[in-house]
């Protein structure tokens, strides 16, 4: 690793963390989010908006893959997003400072730990990634390979897939990351050989940390929360695997953040206009990103639309309705954009779906659902045991699960646990029907794990805050429940006036 | 059933059952983590130690450390010799899970690639050598060692006589 190099590869993460920045800066959704959680989805964001529109860009106008128009598309939320910021320092010049947020007491050891650990394991991921160069499966045999070729005739057209007859593996497979690899290397001037866009996928990490964070801070509290993510970051697999983790270019933990970043905000009781915009456009990259995604992100906006069904009576359902159809039609729209670019873009691929079919027999679908289902069992129950890859979380989690059940009998619980289902299930599907199923059991169910990673965590988040609630012998620095002082009565009759009231200075104009 | 004059209180024991069960699954999750530390200390400290000492190594020694200075000569040599916008035909000289094709086409992508075959089914005595149309250039991918170039005239010269191509640059 040399200066320029590595400066290379930090450039290369802030090509989408700064057009992100501009965005969460113009959505007050994400505007209102404490500035980490903020970063977390503005890097999601940016990702989203640069791939994204260079991808359509490319495709439909022939617009090229060089510096002057990633530049551009990068820029646009940048400067939109600095005058947004300048008028606001404006309007506040004239008025009172705003009160200080008064927290509900101070930072649990166990929040300062996650801290800790997970910053510790962000630095060695970073190290790693600055430093070496690409030696996954995956990442050489596709992603990166089809990088090269958009790269070097500047469009998402390349001759490799638009003509019959060369060797490329998948050609079929959505292009978003490789074109999010071509900015960075065209905006760094990067050598051939440079890996300057491995810290853009390390970068996926600490943003998957925080939305899990995230999303089991508000539903589950500080204390459940904070294990979570304790426990998300000591698994190694999501991680460090060369076979879909963050130190490797494959495509299923960006999957899994926008997927499960997109879900939370659309789950939330009542989402913002804003809030629906940007889960939108995080459930477009996740279309653009994966094959999966095409399932993953139209079943996040249909259990966001069955949300307010659960059970409830009639009046709430459509109360709940009202507050949210307007927010989940702006999320559909960059959906259904997403996929008219996937649509058209395939349509000029002569070999689509060749590998999948060459690979898989729908045949084997009925009765292989019931015969081949426990062979299957067994493979994906020996990946999940793997210690060196999960340590001993998937053994844990059920139980958890079990004895926290009363945590899951939250209206949010349905849409979540069958949120992390279905990407199991088309795991499961895949296996099934592949004339190989022990070896994809092998190859891929780790990573559709990763696909289900964050509805997962954040119902185990929920559940572990029934156990937390209830485990009165429990050390409080650790999460256990508050002794009931006087001085404690006093905060939780603070901490249970309403948010609004409490909040009101975080959301600005 | 009970004898009269002891009375079982089934609430009272199914709540103790299930205070136990709780305490006993957030002990586990406790033993999880604990278990989880020494493996990230292991992990984390290696990827820390592993960066420092990287400093000062440029892309090209980091890929020449990767494939090692032979693979990374004869990678170089063939790229010199097809244009980057050129095309070749790729032979696999090993089996399919290696997946020497793989990165041996990554490496000199953007030359696009058209797969001739399996130098072992290729090498069958039964079988006349043919190539695809197209590309003069073939390269041989091996698992374990260079990768090789040949001309494709050569290349069926050499098959005609029943003699597999040593790996090596040339």
């Amino acid at each position: 690793m040399v200066p320029a190099e590595a400066f290379a590869g930090l450039a290369g993460v802030a090509l989408f963390a700064a057009p992100g920045a501009g965005l969460a800066e113009l959505l007050p959704a994400l505007r209102a989010l404490p500035p980490a959680r903020r970063l977390a989805y503005g890097y999601l964001l940016g990702v989203a908006w640069t791939a994204g529109w260079l991808y359509a860009l490319s495709h439909w106008l022939a617009v090229p893959l060089r510096s002057p128009a990633i530049l551009a598309v990068a820029g646009v939320p940048v400067l939109a997003g600095a005058v947004s910021w300048l008028r606001w320092l404006r309007r506040r010049r004239g008025e009172p400072d705003p009160p200080p947020s008064r927290r509900t007491g101070s930072r649990l050891f166990v929040e300062w730990l996650a801290l800790a650990i997970g910053a510790l394991v962000c630095l060695a991921l970073l190290g790693d990634t600055l430093s070496d160069s690409l030696a996954d499966w995956d990442g050489r045999m596709t992603w990166s390979t089809q990088a090269r070729y958009v790269r070097s005739e500047g469009t998402v057209d390349p001759r490799v897939l638009s003509e019959k007859g060369w060797y490329l593996s998948h050609p079929w497979y959505p292009l978003l990351l490789p074109v999010a690899q071509v900015a960075v290397l065209e905006v760094t001037r990067a050598d051939v050989d440079h890996h300057a866009f491995r810290p853009m996928y390390g970068a996926f990490f600490p943003v998957w940390l925080l939305v899990i964070y995230g999303g089991s801070r508000v539903l589950a509290g500080r204390a459940a929360a904070a294990w979570t993510a304790l426990i998300a970051a000591l698994l190694s697999f999501p991680a460090f695997s060369r076979a879909g983790g963050a130190a490797s270019a494959y495509s299923d933990l960006p999957l899994a953040c926008f997927f499960g970043g997109g879900l939370l905000l659309l789950l939330a009781a009542r989402p913002r206009l804003s809030a629906g915009l940007a889960a939108g456009i995080l459930l477009a990259a996740a279309v653009l990103t994966k094959a999966e995604g095409e399932i993953l992100a139209p079943v996040a906006l249909a259990l966001a639309g069955l949300y307010p069904l659960v059970p409830g009576d009639r009046t709430r359902w459509r109360r709940l309705w009202r507050l949210r159809w307007r927010a989940l039609a702006l999320a559909a729209l960059p959906v259904g954009l997403a996929l008219v670019l996937l649509l058209s873009w395939r349509a000029g691929i002569p070999e689509s779906f060749e590998s999948f079919e060459q690979a898989t027999s729908w045949s084997y679908l009925w009765p292989g659902i019931l015969s081949r289902a426990p062979r299957i069992a067994r493979d994906v129950r020996n990946e999940m045991v793997q210690f060196p890859d999960w340590g001993l979380f998937w053994s844990v989690a059920p139980l958890v699960l079990i004895a926290g059940w009363r945590g899951l009998r939250r209206r949010v619980a349905l849409p979540l646990l069958l949120a992390a289902v279905i990407p199991l299930g088309v795991g499961w599907v895949y296996a099934t029907i592949s004339l190989k199923p022990d070896f994809m059991v092998r190859a891929t169910w780790n990573r559709f794990l990763i696909q289900a990673s964050v509805p997962l965590l954040v119902l185990f988040a929920l559940g572990l805050r029934d156990l937390l609630r209830r485990a009165a012998w429990f050390p409080r620095a650790l999460g256990g429940p508050r002794r009931k002082t006087r001085t404690n009565q006093d905060e939780q009759g603070r901490a249970r006036t309403p948010c609004r009231v409490r909040c009101a200075h975080r959301d600005r104009p | 059933m009970s004898r009269p004059g002891i009375v079982i209180d089934n609430f009272a024991v199914l709540s103790f059952a299930g205070s136990v069960f709780r305490a006993i699954t957030l002990a586990l999750v406790a033993v999880s983590v604990l278990a989880a530390l020494p493996l990230a200390t292991v992990r984390v400290g290696r990827r820390l130690l592993e960066t420092a000492s990287r400093v000062g190594e440029d892309a090209r020694g980091a890929r020449q450390r990767v494939w090692g200075a032979a693979v990374a000569e004869s990678l170089d040599a063939i790229r010199r010799a097809i244009p980057a916008d050129g095309e070749y035909l790729l032979v696999d000289g090993g089996e399919e899970p290696q997946g020497a094709t793989y990165w041996v086409r990554f490496e000199l992508a953007p030359r696009r690639a058209r797969f001739a075959g399996r130098l072992s089914e290729m090498t069958a005595p039964l079988r006349p050598p043919s190539l695809p149309a197209g590309p003069r250039w073939v390269v041989i991918a091996f698992p374990d060692g260079p990768a090789a170039l040949l001309d494709r005239d050569d290349f069926l010269r050499r098959f005609l006589r029943h003699r597999e191509p040593q790996s090596g640059p040339r």
